[in-house]
């Protein structure tokens, strides 16, 4: 080791607060030079070790809603057991999974918590990146870059089935259902104590007739889970192969649906469970038989982890056993959630960290148009970015409201000659200076390794305004947010891409 | 040059006839967009200034007639830019691929011979110095007389250059002048660029004809810069004869040894981003004049 080369080392915390379990995780991860010397410097995680589990606590609420004195004190105590302090902390995600992302008070919560967790914890309710969390921290996403199928990991906690389809190691695609262990909870009796509203319309679709405070058998809730079972199988397939052309009530359970049309996920070959229902999932002695047995938490999870094994048997599902399950989107959150940016950046001095910046795509550079054509293009988006981002124009009505930050991203360019590369420079300026020179700070993402050089004529061109960063080698899409923490030794820059879109 | 254009008419002939049959018979067409690219990538000259349609960045398809499966066969040939998938005829490889690496082969040998054009050296503003070269067997037979520039060269340094400045730019051709070529309109405007930004001034830059890496080493001690970066082309190899490599060191002298030499090689379109190396080769000048040393003692 080279004198004055300290370990390039960076602590990264974990938090998972889910409708039934919290739990935490402290990880390190190590950040080395993957180049050779006689190469543009590249850097890269190349270990991820754990250095503190939790323990697996239930969830504490007050009347349904988030104890958060109580979650805040937890996470305190077991940052001093862990013997980390929020300073150490470089990286992360706290996480409020499922239902409880749905608590009113969770929002403001959230934001508290990861302020309190170090200086780049990020706060993330987001359905899209959990399921990107719990395939990465389930091994789903690993196991898919040993195969050349298409595999759907599914986390299923007390709330929501989070789903996210790999590929070659990538996630391709998301959903998420209101399917959860806790969406039914009832006493051993049979009372039954609470139905979630979101489960309604679906269980009239259904026909089941099941209420708070009534009864029910034990053979009511295995039609109900073994119903719900095919739902979710029906809607995670895309109800192809499915006899009867699968079940229309699936798409009643489906997360933002009113926002979006439901996208035909694509085929997958194999199906690994994680989340708290995982844990029984892939218990096969663990069927229970009364409702005793099924209310060890004082939910129906149990039933449901067994009837939906039992549905995948039926339909001839080929499952896969992950490595992690009920701490699936913990460990995905603690220790996938951070990249590195390429090394050859350009950022001027003491803008990071940034938190929270919107991304809006540059409109791809494709055969159908000249490269004078696609920039011609540019006046059109800035113009639009502008609106986005509250413009002058509606300054009066969006008040405080109006965004500093602003982060573009640049599509992949193959090879450019530098008069093409000055062209796109100039262009991205003057556009920029007319549509929005109320900006602060420009954040600008190349796809490709040529940050520090488009930082450097930028700079030129720009003469100091707005303040810059210009990062490259990451993958980011329209309506991503992203995260940028401070330099770790001065090269690599750990960025987190919060993706919303699929 | 005569030559060489002959071959590559002749093999362009050959190819042609070759695609003719194939066509005729209709058998793998793919084969023929694979020999016709990488033809027409080996042999195109140096194409407009817009990303054009066949580029070094594009992968090449390959040639095997059922792979088992296709996609995984496009991962690795994206992986590398190494010939592979190029199938077999018998224990051999089929004519098509044997072409292409013998083009290869000699557009390498074209590039160690070819000298960097009069018109470019105009249009980068650089006047010219020669070494002790005298011709091209010489050349490289002996590597050290291209280490010192000759007498004429000295003098003109002296005249037209600014002596003792901070950053001195030298370009050389080495083993490649397509390597020049091809590179240095993307990496020297970076450069400056670079340079601007973190506010270095820089001295009057110029080209060395038959020039070796130790020539910064003589022309340290004439000019006394306080860093030099000498632009210079590779050997080069059969993926690529347009490479060209940046050697960077704080205050060459005469017995300068090689491990105070700062390197980024391997600088294409292929290869290290042209216009991200000459951003990247300022903040490695900065660093050396921050830092005042070079080579592996070098912290980056």
């Amino acid at each position: 080791m080279r004198p004055g080369r300290r370990e390039e080392w960076l602590t990264s915390v974990g938090i998972d607060v889910g409708t039934s379990t919290t739990k935490m995780i402290v990880s390190r991860l190590r950040i080395a030079r993957m180049s050779s010397t006689f190469a543009l410097p590249r850097y890269a995680i190349v270990e991820r070790l754990i250095q503190y589990e939790s323990p697996v606590i239930t969830t504490p609420l007050i009347q349904d809603q988030i104890d958060e004195l109580a979650i805040g004190e937890w996470v305190r105590e077991q940052y001093l057991v862990a013997n980390i302090s929020p300073q150490d902390v470089m990286s992360g995600a706290v996480i409020f999974t499922g239902e409880s992302a749905g608590k009113s008070n969770a929002a403001p919560f959230l934001q508290q918590i990861a302020e309190d967790s170090g200086a780049f914890v990020v706060a993330t309710a987001g359905s899209d990146l959990e399921a990107v969390l719990a395939a990465k921290g389930s091994g789903a996403e690993a196991y898919s870059r040993e195969s050349k199928d298409i595999i759907v990991n599914v986390d299923i906690g007390g709330g929501t089935a989070n789903a996210a389809y790999c590929y070659r190691g990538n996630v391709i695609h998301t959903v998420t259902y209101h399917v959860g262990g806790r969406l039914i909870r009832l006493e051993p009796d049979g009372r039954v104590q609470y139905v979630a509203s979101a489960l309604e319309p679906w269980l009239r679709m259904n026909a089941f007739q099941l209420r708070a405070g009534e009864r029910c058998t034990y053979d009511d809730l295995r039609a109900i889970t073994a119903a719900l079972s095919r739902s979710l199988l029906s809607g995670l397939s895309g109800a192809q192969g499915l006899p009867n052309g699968g079940d229309p009530a699936a798409e009643l359970l489906r997360i933002g649906r009113e926002k979006s049309r439901h996208k035909a996920p694509p085929i997958y070959t194999r199906l690994m469970v994680s989340g708290g229902i995982g844990q029984w999932f892939y218990a096969k002695e663990a069927s229970p038989r009364s409702l005793h047995e099924v209310t060890v938490h004082g939910d129906m999870g149990p039933l449901l982890a067994s009837a939906l094994r039992e549905s995948c048997d039926q339909m001839g599902i080929i499952t896969a056993v992950p490595s992690q399950t009920v701490r699936a989107t913990v460990l995905g959150a603690g220790m996938q959630s951070t990249e590195v940016s390429g090394s050859t950046v350009y950022v001027e001095d003491d803008i990071l960290p940034l938190r929270n910046v919107p991304i809006i795509q540059l409109p791809p550079l494709d055969r159908t148009r000249t490269y004078e054509q696609w920039m011609a293009t540019f006046g059109t988006f800035f113009e639009q970015a502008a609106k986005w981002y509250g413009g002058p124009s509606d300054s009066i009505a969006s008040g405080e409201q109006r965004s500093q930050e602003m982060g573009i991203a640049l599509p992949a360019l193959q090879h450019l000659s530098y008069k093409a590369f000055d062209k796109l420079a100039e262009q991205l300026a003057a556009q920029f200076r007319t549509h929005c020179p109320h900006v602060e700070t420009l954040v600008l993402v190349c796809e490709q390794d040529m940050a520090k050089a488009l930082g450097h004529r930028l700079r030129l061109l720009l003469q100091g305004h707005p303040k810059l960063v210009c990062i490259d080698q990451i993958r980011v899409t329209h309506g991503d947010y992203v995260d940028i923490g401070l330099p770790v030794q001065d090269r690599a820059i750990p960025v987190m891409v919060k993706t919303l879109a699929f | 040059m005569n030559d060489s254009s002959t071959l590559n008419w002749l093999v362009d002939q050959v190819m042609k006839a070759l695609e003719k049959k194939v066509e005729d018979r209709e058998s793998k067409p793919h084969m023929i967009a694979e020999a016709a690219t990488s033809y027409e990538m080996l042999a195109q000259s140096h194409s407009g200034e817009l990303p054009s349609d066949h580029s070094i960045d594009e992968v090449l398809p390959h040639n095997i007639p059922e792979p088992r499966w296709a996609e995984g066969m496009e991962e690795l040939l994206a992986s590398t830019p190494a010939r592979i998938g190029v199938w077999r005829t018998g224990t051999r490889p089929l004519t098509s691929t044997m072409l292409a690496l013998r083009n290869a082969h000699a557009a390498a040998i074209d590039a160690v011979f070819s000298e960097v054009s009069p018109d470019l050296l105009q249009e980068m503003n650089l006047f010219t110095v020669e070494t002790h070269y005298g011709d091209m067997e010489t050349f490289l037979r002996r590597p050290d007389k291209g280490r010192r520039i000759n007498d004429e060269g000295v003098a003109l340094m002296r005249e037209k250059c600014v002596h003792r400045p901070q950053v001195q730019i030298v370009v050389a051709d080495g083993l490649s002048a397509n390597a020049i070529e091809s590179n240095i309109r993307d990496v020297y405007p970076s450069l400056m660029n670079a340079l601007e930004v973190y506010g270095l001034s820089c001295g009057t830059p110029f080209f060395v004809r038959g020039g070796r890496v130790g020539c910064m080493d003589h022309i340290g001690e004439i000019l006394h810069p306080e860093v030099l970066v000498l632009l210079i082309g590779e050997r080069p190899g059969l993926v690529s004869s347009e490479s060209m490599s940046a050697y960077m060191c704080y205050r060459p002298h005469a017995g300068t040894v090689e491990s105070d030499r700062t390197v980024i090689s391997n600088i294409h379109r292929g290869g290290t981003p042209p216009i991200e190396a000459g951003a990247h080769m300022g903040t490695v000048l900065y660093k050396m004049l921050e830092q005042q040393t070079s080579g592996i003692k070098l912290i980056m």
